[in-house]
């Protein structure tokens, strides 16, 4: 019964985010309390639909290469080769995590100009230290009695990591995942401070124009996308965990 | 056949395993019986060379286990464990699967292979086959981990506890199956066990052992009568010797010609089974029959109680 509500709910906010993309005016009444009088209650300087695309592609272009190198670096310091390197790596993601990512932002315009590369940089810091925490929590946490079994029935060390290891931390890595996708959507508003396309634009716009109902259209789109895609990567992890008996 | 030759291993100048020799004998059972820190599961771990020792070398049919890749090794030497180890992302097929898809069988094969050890191990291909190993009960994942370790027909089983985790009624029943099974396939096995009563119902030989040496090796008959050792008598010194004892014989060794009433037992069923079957039914003696079922002789409670000591 709880679950229905909630799948409901997720279909309602997807169809929502839907509609609000492909036809805004079906929500200018709605906004339009929110919208100084005779200023537009929709946001009309750039498409919507466009620029929540070129958001969610902000956030794809920098979480899938701190995936790929954070689950890389994680899997390397966690084999015996490359356990001195541990420190350093932690060390490394850390600072990526401390460093506020507008401070990033500010410095990496003079390297390489206004856009999308500075966003990119920054969400793509911001997001390596859950990944690489999750997946050396994911591949330490492991089942003493199936490593063992995995290598007293003759895997190598190879095949044990990619058919045994790797499958079983799996869930433990899409959560770090799930949680650097979600802080980079959230983060990638303040890319466009630097002129990169994404909601952030709608954000500022209402802001600097005193205009809330923009303020509103962009925080909840940003929002909403968030949480659905919180639950997709999370829905993906809590069946591989139901697979393996983990619940 | 497997000779173990001056095994030992030493961890941070502690040793778990002091200088043990032994022989198994192709096709039959040797059980290493030992309380806990005795470095029975180290021992049992060397073979296989999941613990690479400190000295002393194991050959297998002539060949020195030094000389073969781990990897290759043991994907020839079955291994069980108390926790059966079961891969939890794998289906019960996947599983048993493992080590015949690394050997390179073909499909077709190991699938004919898959039913034909869950019909060995008495479980329904059609219903178990298909599910994940938290989906099973504790026997079931049990005799799931005995088929994974048989599926590629090794020559050889290493068994560290297998049936520790079941409770006693299903643990005696897997003990037989498994004593069927080894008769069945003619495997080598050297099993772990920190249970007296399991070791001499199983086993063609008993190693104790104790503070990582061997204090006895030698049938089970030979444990119970001719204890060698003070640790090996505490152990199998309990009440329960004789009992074990008369668990050990065949009725067939001390049936007598001469005529009892009521049902019959096999000739082939131990003195401890006679002895349960007199004190139940309030009898003094018991009719025989042979394997084709005929009356051959019977058995007498003073002949089996004569038999019950050394």
């Amino acid at each position: 019964m709880r679950k229905s509500i909630a799948y409901t709910l997720r279909l309602l906010a997807g169809i929502w985010v839907l509609t609000f993309l492909l036809t805004p005016s079906l929500y200018t009444p709605v906004l339009e309390p929110f919208a100084p009088d005779g200023r537009p209650a929709i946001y009309d300087r750039a498409d919507l639909l466009a620029l929540t695309l070129s958001h969610l592609a902000l956030v794809a272009g920098a979480i899938l290469p701190a995936t790929l190198i954070a689950v890389g670096l994680a899997v390397i310091v966690s084999r015996p080769i490359g356990a001195e390197f541990l420190p350093l790596s932690r060390a490394i993601v850390n600072i990526g995590q401390t460093f506020p990512p507008v401070a990033v932002l500010a410095l990496a315009v003079p390297l390489v100009g206004f856009g999308t590369y500075p966003t990119l940089i920054a969400l793509f810091l911001y997001g390596l230290l859950p990944i690489f925490e999750n997946t050396l929590t994911g591949l330490s946490d492991l089942p003493a009695d199936v490593t063992e079994a995995a290598t007293a029935v003759g895997l190598t060390d190879h095949q044990r990591f990619f058919q045994i290891e790797f499958p079983l931390a799996l869930p433990v890595i899409l959560e770090g995942v799930r949680l650097s996708a979600v802080i980079a959507l959230s983060t990638a508003t303040i890319g466009s401070t630097v002129a990169a396309k994404g909601l952030g634009e709608v954000i500022i716009a209402g802001l600097t124009s005193n205009n809330l109902a923009f303020i509103l259209q962009g925080g909840l789109l940003t929002g909403v996308l968030a949480i659905l895609i919180y639950d997709a990567i999370g829905l993906w992890a809590y069946h591989l965990r139901q697979r393996q008996g983990l619940l | 056949m497997i000779h173990i030759d001056g095994l030992t291993k030493d961890f941070d100048g502690i040793t778990a395993v002091n200088d043990v020799s032994m022989t198994l004998q192709t096709g039959t059972i040797t059980v290493i019986v030992g309380t806990s820190g005795s470095g029975k599961s180290t021992l049992l771990r060397m073979i296989n060379r999941l613990i690479e020792p400190t000295a002393g070398r194991v050959m297998i049919d002539g060949t020195d286990t030094r000389n073969i890749t781990p990897h290759e090794l043991r994907r020839r030497i079955g291994y069980v464990i108390q926790s059966h180890g079961l891969f939890p992302h794998w289906t019960v097929a996947q599983n048993i699967a493992t080590v015949p898809k690394l050997l390179g069988w073909p499909d077709a094969q190991i699938s004919e292979r898959i039913d034909e050890l869950l019909d060995l191990l008495q479980l329904d291909p059609s219903e178990i086959a298909g599910r994940y190993p938290h989906q099973l009960s504790g026997g079931q994942s049990q005799r799931v981990g005995v088929a994974r370790a048989l599926a590629a027909r090794p020559n050889m089983l290493l068994m560290d506890e297998p049936f520790g985790a079941l409770d006693p009624v299903i643990r005696t029943k897997a003990q037989s199956d498994l004593k069927d099974i080894q008769t069945k396939l003619g495997a080598t096995i050297l099993l772990v066990t920190h249970d007296m009563t399991e070791a001499i119902r199983l086993s063609d030989q008993i190693a104790v052992m104790n503070e990582g040496r061997i204090e006895q090796l030698a049938p089970p008959q030979d444990i119970l009568a001719k204890p060698d050792t003070d640790f090996v008598r505490d152990l199998v010194g309990g009440e329960e010797r004789p009992f074990h004892y008369l668990s050990l014989i065949p009725v067939a060794k001390h049936m007598t010609s001469g005529v009892a009433s009521g049902d019959s037992i096999s000739q082939q069923h131990s003195l401890l089974d006679a002895l349960a079957t007199m004190i139940w039914t309030g009898r003094d003696a018991l009719p025989v029959h042979n394997e084709s079922g005929q009356i051959s002789g019977c058995i007498t409670r003073e002949a089996l109680l004569a038999a019950g000591g050394p």
